[in-house]
């Protein structure tokens, strides 16, 4: 398949720009601008190392928290559910008296690792109020009164967040996502041939321009009119920066689908803070316990998918809480069901989550004048606790009063390890002064070399004497990049195995439509410029041109995923690397040594070969280098503190140097490889994924 | 009072689904409460046939649903009286059931004519008729309420979301009335008739709003709606309260809602009374009803296929509107459809903008002729004429704007004359004015 790289228009970047600074020239003070304009000047931009991602997962209709984590060792339980309760022989046993539902195998998992907190008797002391609606509007609202914003919405406000700082998986917008002045944003499961998306050519990005021009000024139409205008100008720039986290997922189940593209949208790194995935209802008045095991299985499946494709770098920046608006009465109706009760069991899991139990499990003998239980903590207090130690914002202040925090958040861990560096004095003293992708401000006229920058949305930015190329447009998230061996261009491979070649590179095929186990993770290029291999995470190889197959570990188990590759200069060859620094050779390639043994601080993310294709390095997330044969060693920022991690590295054309780009964009040379600028000062709109030298 | 032009476009949008520039100047200068009786007459309706796949067992629930939506939605699209497709939505909306957890299709569409029957009717009348039909009763489990355990999910939605609010009753009187409605479900999970078995019902006696007495469940919604004062005064409140945000605007002042609610009181719950003192009022006319409401996803629908005078066959609405978050047939919960602000999301936007790019697809393929001349127009009269066809003929600064300079530049590219129509449907179909109600 023949693909013409679309140019995704500067015009269209630029438009926008010379519209803010003329909207801003004239209106002067932040205060006169409608709140949709200052959300633009506030574009989203990667995470710091210090924000931590918050999942939460609503059981609408009132999960069964005794059921959840059932008190197997308590006979009152039984007693009470003589038909509805889950035997002590099924539960999935974790101590103290409690086991978990037996769907719930990732939990357990979690919780034997000691990164999953149970939350017990979570629910609203003082306030027996059994209506779904009211009281899910107060679970919503993060008020023992229901008030017109909800509690993440009021987050968002206090930190500024733009539409992505929080988002609803899902059609409709829940309460807890309405702020004041931050809007949320609802992304469907799927946005395939969504408005705004394709912009390949002049007559739709004419149109998308005219329905962004819509909310150029307020309406007159009022608050909603104001509200449906910025939602479309909202919607048609969301396109190009979430499309990437849209692929297949092997799945019919939909909390399986929405939980894949959670983790998805949070590799993007475009600054989500918040996301809700909604599963579906838990008011089982008859029916319980096979209803029950179905949202149980799902919520079980949902997670498995959700870390199986959440990337490494978030493992530590994220933790999943759930919530419902109360638990079920602890004693079964005659119909085989439960009728609405009050407190409940929370889950709250992530590897930072401080394992264990909190609250108390209320008592299932002196129960209340409804016949349910007596709650131990206020829902409050776990909203308080994730907005103090996780999201980073004075829970009083979201909250309207002081909570006592609940502390199962470790501080958010960043692979770095947290504070925000200063770099080298290589990367962070070259600050870039331009913003424009392509534009000639980085340009170093002394350049002999240069190279790009690739964000995981495609823009590629230019550095040194690397030519203008364009951006990759739209599609997949962009998982790596390769510069083609004239060095007039380079090769973009996106997560679901499409390629896209800008500049003089020449496309030769690809994995688009393919239906790939698991995402590409690298690519590299042969010395001819006639060829190309693709790397899936797995290890599977795909060739395309004169590139050939010379073997992979797409069959074989491995210990940790693959997440590299360099070809040997004959193209005879190839080696992989995987993330704990092991080395897979095949064809002419050479094995000179692995980190596959030792126990690294941090994961190795990716790999150069020497020009001789005598040795090659690997770099780790923390800028640490491991050199093997002919591989020098020239430095590394393994001992400093990075702002954000290492995503990748190329060799210099001499092979006396390297240099590798974190994800900000900050670039680190070493060795003859020279500094032509860094984005590290940018506020970028996607993470940096790859760099082509 | 005569209504100017902004008062009769105002009053056809809430009122029906959308209206050409003649049909607004049809009423204009025509006296509020003579327009206003106008659109209360329901004579013309038409006669409601049933789909062919009702009743069919051969025939799937989902291909059930499909026809019903398709039938309904060409319904409102077409009808003389829209008022009553929208009243029967409200209710829909009201006593919301779900066909996702009432397997019945058959059951679905014999709950819908209940409503469109009753949905001008008397309220305590077709709360009872609802109430003791089982599609209502499958939903909120009352088919397994029985003496030996009573469960409360139907009596509690019947207090708390059909007639009084939350608030207004106690968790005893939620008990009481979960033990009248024992016994009140359906012959057997095969035989989906309405049925009161007297050996599961409790007969013991009940409090029930602090009165003491062997309570049946029909007793309860003559209590609450015809035998006690207080209960009675809460519920003209609540239901004139809702019908003002689903038609005026969100939160009512109490005194708006007042005069309305005595109307509906002292009529004995006329819905047409309270309909008539409601679409009389001044302040359905203010300032702050103007644009004031969100169109439901249905009601975009409805609007976009009498604009281009395309049926439900020609532009498939079922595939569109879980996107923009409403199915019929399957409100989200027991408390309705969530309005306005949760409709304006990027969900939403992309299945509005999909549903109007494929409508237009099949208007240039022939299904209509709506602006087919639109290449021999100058550019102020293909846009006069493309926000006539949308019925927002005066619509906001910005919008008119946005259209010309899109023309403008669209005209200036060499053999793009095929682009106009096309693009041009969609681009005012995505305008503000044309999403609200």
């Amino acid at each position: 398949m023949t693909r013409v790289a679309p140019i995704v228009g500067p015009e269209w970047v630029l438009t926008r720009r010379r519209f803010l600074q003329a909207s801003l020239a004239v209106g002067g003070a932040t205060a006169l601008l409608p709140s949709w304009m200052q959300e633009l000047r506030a574009a989203a931009a990667p995470l710091a190392a210090h924000e931590g991602v918050l999942v939460m997962i609503m059981m609408p209709g009132g999960n069964d928290g005794l059921n959840m984590v059932p008190p197997v060792a308590n006979s009152a339980y039984y007693q009470l559910r003589p038909n509805v309760s889950i035997s002590q022989a099924e539960a999935l046993p974790i101590g103290h008296g409690l086991g978990l539902h037996p769907a719930l195998t990732n939990v357990k998992r979690y919780f034997d690792n000691g990164k999953a907190a149970i939350v017990q008797g979570v629910g609203t002391p003082g306030i027996v109020d059994l209506s779904h609606f009211s009281s899910m509007a107060r679970w919503m609202a993060g008020s023992t009164s229901v008030i017109d914003t909800g509690w993440v919405g009021r987050c968002g406000d206090a930190l500024g967040g733009d539409s992505l700082f929080a988002v609803n998986i899902g059609d409709d917008m829940p309460g807890h996502l309405l702020g004041v002045s931050s809007r949320s944003t609802s992304l469907p499961l799927s946005i395939k041939g969504a408005f705004g998306v394709d912009q390949t050519y002049d007559w739709d990005r004419r149109e998308f321009a005219a329905i962004r021009e819509y909310a150029t000024v307020a309406t007159g139409l009022g608050r909603f009119g104001d509200e449906l205008a910025r939602m479309g100008r909202t919607t048609i720039d969301l396109g190009g920066r979430i499309s990437g986290a849209y692929g297949a997922v092997e799945s019919q189940s939909i909390p399986v689908q929405k939980m894949a593209l959670a983790a998805r949208l949070i590799n993007l790194d475009v600054g989500i803070r918040v996301i809700n995935v909604e599963l579906a209802d838990f008011d089982h008045h008859q029916g319980h316990l096979a209803s029950h095991q179905s949202r149980m299985t799902e919520l079980n499946d949902g997670l498995g998918a959700f870390f199986a494709n959440l990337s490494m770098a978030y493992e530590n920046r994220v933790a999943i809480m759930t919530f419902s608006e109360f638990g079920r009465r602890p004693s079964q109706n005659a119909s085989g069901g439960t009728d609405h009760g009050t407190a409940s069991n929370m889950l709250v899991i992530g590897n930072r989550v401080r394992g264990g139990l909190y609250g108390a499990q209320p008592s299932l003998t002196q129960l209340d004048a409804t016949g349910n239980l007596v709650p131990a903590v206020s829902f409050m207090s776990t909203y308080a606790t994730a907005l103090d130690s996780w999201l980073g914002v004075e829970s009083s202040g979201v909250l309207g009063g002081h909570f006592e925090s609940l502390n199962f958040f470790d501080p958010v861990g960043d692979p770095l390890g947290g504070a925000l560096g200063v770099g080298n004095g290589v990367g962070a003293g070259f600050i870039a002064a331009g913003l424009d992708p392509n534009a000639d401000a980085f340009a170093n006229p002394s350049a002999s070399s240069g190279y790009w920058l690739a964000t995981a949305a495609g823009t590629i930015y230019r550095f040194g004497n690397a030519p203008f190329v364009g951006n990759a447009g739209s599609g997949a998230a962009v998982a790596a990049t390769v510069a083609a061996a004239s060095r007039g261009g380079l090769y973009v491979a996106r997560v679901d195995g499409e390629v896209q070649a800008l500049g003089d590179a020449t496309h030769r095929g690809d994995m688009s439509g393919v239906r790939l186990n698991r995402p590409i993770v690298g690519i590299a290029a042969t010395a001819t410029g006639n060829g190309y291999w693709l790397l899936g995470g797995d290890g599977g190889i795909f060739s395309f041109g004169d590139a050939k197959f010379f073997g992979s570990t797409g069959a074989l188990r491995l210990n940790q995923p693959v997440v590299g590759m360099a070809a040997t200069p004959s193209g005879g060859g190839y080696w992989l690397v995987a993330s704990d620094g092991g080395i897979f050779a095949f064809g002419d390639a050479g094995f000179f040594g692995s980190t596959g043994a030792l126990r690294l601080n941090q994961p190795v993310v990716g790999m150069a070969a020497t020009p001789s294709g005598g040795g090659y390095w690997l770099v780790a997330s923390d800028g640490g280098i491991f050199a093997f044969g002919d591989a020098g060693f020239f430095g590394s920022t393994g001992d400093i503190t990075l702002a954000q991690p290492i995503v990748g590295m190329a060799a210099s054309a001499s092979g006396h140097g390297y240099l590798f780009v974190a994800r900000d964009g900050g670039v680190f040379c070493f060795g003859d490889a020279k500094f032509q600028g860094s984005l590290g000062a940018t506020k970028l709109s996607a993470a940096i994924v790859g760099l082509a030298a | 009072m005569a209504l100017s032009y902004d008062d009769a476009a105002h009053l056809l949008r809430r009122t029906g689904y959308g209206s050409s520039a003649a049909e607004i100047q049809a009423l204009v200068g025509i006296e509020r409460v003579v327009a206003v009786e106008r659109l209360l007459d329901m004579s013309g309706a038409p006669v409601v046939t049933s789909p062919p796949e009702i009743g069919n067992s051969a025939i799937s629930d989902f291909e059930k649903y499909v026809s019903c939506t398709h039938w309904w939605i060409d319904r409102m699209a077409t009808t003389p009286t829209p008022l009553q497709e929208k009243m029967t939505f409200f209710w829909h909306n009201h006593f919301a059931t779900s066909r996702q957890k009432v397997e019945s299709m058959d059951l679905m569409w014999a709950q819908q004519q209940i409503l469109r029957a009753g949905c001008m009717g008397n309220f305590r009348d077709l709360t009872m008729a609802v109430c003791t039909h089982p599609a209502l009763l499958w939903y909120l489990d009352n088919t397994t309420n029985v003496a030996a355990a009573p469960n409360e999910n139907f009596a509690r939605e019947l207090m708390e979301l059909f007639t009084l609010g939350v608030g207004n009753y106690s968790q005893t009187d939620v008990v009481a009335a979960a033990r009248a409605w024992t016994g009140h479900g359906m012959v057997s999970w095969s035989n989906h008739t309405y049925q009161f078995d007297s050996a599961r019902h409790d007969n013991g006696i009940k409090t029930f709003m602090g009165s003491s007495r062997n309570w049946d469940g029909p007793d309860i919604i003559n209590e609450l709606l015809r035998d006690n004062a207080a209960t009675r005064l809460v519920s003209a409140r609540f239901i004139a309260r809702k019908a003002w945000n689903w038609f005026a605007y969100s939160n009512p002042s109490d005194a708006t809602v007042s005069g309305v609610a005595n109307a509906f009181l002292t009529s004995d719950f006329n819905i047409v009374a309270l309909l008539r003192a409601m679409l009389n009022h001044d302040d359905f006319y203010s300032a702050q009803a103007r644009m004031a409401l969100v169109r439901t996803p249905v009601e975009y629908i409805v609007a976009t296929m009498r604009s281009l005078g395309i049926d439900a066959a020609t532009c498939h609405p079922v595939w569109y509107l879980a996107g923009m978050g409403m199915e019929p047939f399957s409100p989200p919960n027991v408390s309705g459809w969530k309005t306005n602000l949760a409709w304006v999301t990027s969900a939403a936007f992309w299945a509005k903008s999909n549903f109007i790019q494929y409508s237009a697809w099949r208007v240039v393929e022939g299904a209509s002729a709506g602006l087919a001349n639109i290449g021999a127009k100058s550019i102020s009269e293909a846009a006069q004429e493309a926000l006539d066809l949308f019925g927002i003929p005066q619509p906001c600064t910005t919008t008119r704007n946005s259209v010309t300079n899109w023309l403008t530049k669209q005209r200036s590219v060499p053999n793009e004359g095929w682009v106009d129509r096309r693009f041009l449907i969609s681009l005012v179909a995505l305008s503000p004015d044309f999403q609200l109600a």
